[in-house]
């Protein structure tokens, strides 16, 4: 038995800052010498443990180690940015420079600031088991009582489980960021992922399922039964999309099943709440707060302080504290997501939402853990009030065009709803329609609640962590199913 | 700041006799300028670098990686690579490429004079990009993001079974998003150009593709479900080449994932298809000397007149096929592992232009842009494809108005049985596969 599951923290304890506060202070200080009126420092060191199987073999495991700094010198409406993986004063000081030369070309004086030792962030995120505290061996072996989970999963007679992918991970992320406002924070971040893909075949037939867990904690998340829960999920979509009929096509009435798309309010409404796409136009929201924008059914909220969610955090890449951040309620558009950038240009404050992938990234608004607050409705209700349509329990990735709002998801496990009932499953279809309409279109929305699978969000060549979530809801008129039926 | 051979050898020294170990390493630098509102937003430099270890003994693999070339940093990577390959599972097919003999080709993939631009010429591309591209239509309300950029990587793959591959690439670009309004309705468009170098850039084609796209979609309205002809862009068959290129990767045919599962040598499109995989076109974006594990690319015959020929195999994914490898290992830089696939995909192009094929069209659609390509939209292992779009509607061979709001519904597989015609424009773009128009004869069309 490894000795660090009875929870101590090793990494947790450290209190030294990756770079000392005498260093950054200088760099900073250089940094406004230079000219810039904005000075950022972002240090990074993240540690990844990643192991994969595949085809009945743990093919890889792999340890992998990024330690840089990005240094962001804001003069105007220009923004130079350095990014470098030499943390020594000359090595930060060349960066300093770098940045503040394409940031400024005139000198406006010396300015200096003062910081505090940083601060170490206090979070709502309780880490029991670092990572770094427990065996190789014992991750790894997750990776193969997942396998077998998936495998014994095969139906005789109705197909069996034929291929098994898994892939486990974790991240511990130190950051420090300072600033020319005084800002000195230090935060260590921890995720762990599990995601387990299947193939069941039956014939030449060929479908696949895929599950994932995602949190912001350490391997405690996976201690219990988890590892095989996520498995068997994975090949119960697979297996059931054997016995899918092809989805029908055209406009109908959609049921969302909870927790299952919060995907989409993600894309087709979150993305053009960002207010860096507002403030250039190129959002469908632009110039809309304290309009009704959705059904008074519909509260949107976009939320980085809770426990646990994959997209949480206790300060962004900007060093400001996450926030629970009202989006939408009872259907009026209440605000956009914020970075620093943003915030300042208009006189107000960050809402925590400036993030980036790495250090070698500018920060930009992003969102954390978004999802529609629960209503008073019975889920099955829902259903029962439907005489006709599609009852989607899975939802695949998605693509929204921000300037129009029009979106299309892939469904991975969506059933026809006939005469109230839930009936066929049915496969190979993908949801379309217009965020901006969906939102005024909602009926219906339940009391139930669940977050989904915490996702990876791309955007302009950056991914981040987010969380997602919904209760059950209907969408009755403005989605158009995408199938392959004749 | 010490030379990758002095590193890779000290590392690949490391090594204890029964063990393979394979050493990667590469250095970048990059140039990203952002214009907005003519002024600069955003200016980056960088220089980055990292190695990365994998090491094999015992058929097990391990591999570990670090961001930087600092002398701490790689001095623990060989002993963590061991660690993790202690864990892993014996795999019979585990093993470093060994030299084959194939020797490289010749290929400038340096721009020289790159590095002499000063930066304020370049400060000046992406300002003038936003210019032009804002000057060209009068419904271009704004320019969401006009920038240039440019990087140059130098790598080396070393291991202790005899591969030595050193290699250098640069890149520069052009990137433009506009948004094109009238009325209340607002629509988007991108455009871009690539070239090894500066002076390779063209600025009309970007910014022309980037106004186009965005205008000819206003006043779109949603068509009526219904089975029609489908024609590809050279910006949209990619996506259906992409899928393709997922069903030869030699790995993906081992285990079970390709919808060609049995079918080498035998019938899978029309006759007149045929795909090749060729690094060695130096007009392709992928264009290179070596593969990811370091052995010379080479000129990959896929598909041709129609019957699958050949597949895309690393050195893993040949042991497993009893094949050899053909140089088509591909690599996410030193952070990852290398695996079977492609770089430079392209499909032998037919005699009719773009226009020619929609003239030849009586009834059907011209695809502009595609929604859920890489979220689901195309499946990979089964071929089946349902992707939202956006488009123009064709009648009686002309182009009539623009369409939105609609998905596209068929299999991979049927696609390339109904292919009509291949268009005779190969477009080499960012990523591994060219775009050359293509003409499916009926899809599944659903809208309204």
């Amino acid at each position: 038995m490894n000795e660090a599951l009875h929870g101590s923290s090793l990494a947790g304890s450290s209190s030294s800052p990756l770079v000392n506060t005498d260093v950054i202070e200088a760099a900073i200080a250089d940094g406004l010498r230079r000219g810039g009126s904005f000075v950022e420092i972002f240090v990074e060191d993240q540690s990844s443990l990643s192991a994969s199987l595949d085809d009945n073999t743990i093919e890889s495991v792999y340890s992998t180690r990024r330690r840089g700094a990005g240094i962001r010198v804001i003069e105007g409406e220009a923004t130079g940015f350095a990014h470098t993986s030499d943390l020594s004063p000359e090595g930060l000081g060349r960066a300093i420079e770098a940045a503040a030369v394409q940031a400024t070309r005139s000198n406006k004086g010396v300015r200096t600031v003062g910081l505090e030792s940083p601060k170490r962030v206090t979070t709502a995120q309780v880490i029991e088991t670092w990572p770094q505290t427990v065996a190789k061996a014992e991750k790894v072996a997750l990776l193969t009582r997942a396998n077998d989970a998936a495998r014994e999963a095969s139906r005789t007679g109705k197909g069996a489980i034929s291929q098994v992918s898994v892939a486990y991970s974790d991240t511990v992320r130190n950051v420090q960021i300072a600033n020319s406002e005084g800002v000195h924070v230090t935060e260590e971040q921890v995720r762990t992922g599990f995601a387990v893909s299947c193939l069941a075949s039956r014939g030449d037939l060929v479908q696949t399922g895929f599950s994932s867990l995602r949190q912001t904690k350490g391997f405690e998340v996976l201690l219990a039964a988890e590892a095989e829960d996520v498995a068997r999920e994975a090949a119960r979509v697979a297996l059931l999309k054997l016995e899918a009929q092809p989805a029908p096509s055209g406009p109908m009435p959609v049921v969302i099943h909870k927790g299952a798309g919060g995907v989409l309010f993600h894309e087709a409404c979150g993305h053009g709440l960002e207010a860096d796409g507002i403030a250039k136009g190129a959002s469908v929201f632009t110039g809309r707060r304290g309009e009704q924008v959705a059904s008074p059914l519909v509260s949107l909220v976009d939320d980085g302080t809770m426990a646990g969610e994959w997209g949480s955090y206790g300060v962004d890449d900007e060093g400001h504290q996450a926030q629970r951040n009202m989006l939408i309620h009872d259907g009026e558009l209440t605000d956009y997501m914020w970075d620093h950038l943003r915030a300042v240009k208009v006189g107000r404050e960050s809402s925590g939402n400036g993030r980036r992938q790495s250090y070698e990234h500018l920060p930009m608004v992003r969102m954390t853990n978004t999802f529609v607050a629960p209503g008073s409705l019975d889920p099955d209700e829902l259903i029962t009030n439907t005489p006709h349509g599609l009852y989607v329990v899975g939802f695949g990735g998605g693509n929204v065009e921000t300037a129009t709002g029009d979106f299309v998801f892939s469904l991975t496990e969506a059933y026809l709803i006939e005469n109230g009932r839930v009936t066929a499953p049915v496969r190979d279809a993908v949801l379309m329609g217009n965020g901006p309409e969906v939102l005024t279109h909602i009926d219906g929305v339940a009391n139930d609640f669940s977050f989904g699978w915490g996702g990876t969000c791309g955007k302009n060549g950056q991914s981040v962590p987010v969380g997602l979530g919904q209760p059950t809801l209907r969408v009755p008129t403005g989605l158009t199913v995408g199938g392959t039926a004749a | 700041m010490k030379s990758f051979d002095e590193i890779a050898k000290r590392v690949l020294k490391q090594a204890r006799s029964d063990e393979q170990v394979e050493v990667v390493i590469s250095r970048g630098t990059e140039v990203d300028v952002v214009a907005y509102a003519g002024d600069v937003e955003s200016l980056t430099t960088a220089e980055s670098s990292g190695i990365g270890v994998r090491l094999i003994h015992d058929y097990r693999t391990g591999f570990a990686s670090a961001g930087t070339l600092d002398d701490a940093a790689v001095e623990d990577l060989l002993e963590e690579a061991r660690s993790n390959a202690a864990v892993s599972d014996a795999d019979e097919f585990a093993g470093l490429a060994e030299p084959d003999g194939v020797r490289p080709c010749a290929l400038e993939l340096v721009s020289t004079e790159l590095a002499s631009v000063p930066l304020e010429k370049k400060v000046a591309a992406a300002l003038e990009l936003e210019r032009q591209t804002k000057a060209r239509d009068v419904r271009i309300s704004g320019v969401e993001r006009a920038g240039y950029g440019d990087y140059r990587v130098e790598s080396l793959i070393a291991t202790n079974t005899g591969i030595w591959a050193e290699s250098a690439a640069t890149t520069s670009y052009l990137t433009v998003g506009v948004l094109a309004t009238q009325g209340t309705e607002t629509q988007t468009g991108w455009g871009y150009a690539i070239g090894r170098g500066f002076e390779d850039l063209d600025f009309e084609e970007a910014s022309s593709h980037a106004v186009l796209r965005a205008t000819e979609l206003l006043g779109a309205i949603q068509p009526k479900s219904t089975r029609t002809t489908i024609v590809f862009d050279a910006d949209t068959s990619p996506a259906i080449y992409g899928a393709l290129a997922a069903a030869v990767n030699g790995e993906n045919m081992a285990k079970g994932r390709s919808f060609f599962q049995g079918k080498l040598d035998e019938k899978v499109a029309v006759p007149g298809f045929s795909l090749r995989d060729d690094p060695t076109d130096a007009r392709a974006y992928g264009a290179s000397i070596y593969d990811g594990e370091g052995l010379a690319t080479r000129r990959n015959t896929l598909i041709e007149g129609g019957v699958l020929r050949d597949l895309l195999c690393d050195t893993y994914a040949a042991k497993r096929l009893g094949r050899r490898p053909n140089g088509a290992a591909s690599r996410p830089g030193f952070r990852g592992g290398p695996s079977a696939g492609a770089r430079a995909i392209a499909v032998d192009p037919g005699t009719k232009t773009l226009e020619e094929l929609v003239a030849d069209t009586p009834q059907g659609i011209l695809i502009r842009s595609l929604l859920g390509v890489s979220t689901g939209g195309i499946n990979a292992v089964n071929g089946s494809v349902s992707l939202g779009a956006t488009g123009i509607a064709i009648e009686d061979g002309e182009l009539a108005g623009p369409l939105r709001e609609f998905t596209i519904a068929s299999t991979v597989q049927e696609m390339l049985l109904g292919i009509v015609a291949i268009g005779s424009e190969v477009h080499w773009r960012a990523g591994s596969v060219a775009g050359v128009p293509m003409v499916v004869g009926e899809m599944a069309v659903s809208g309204s």
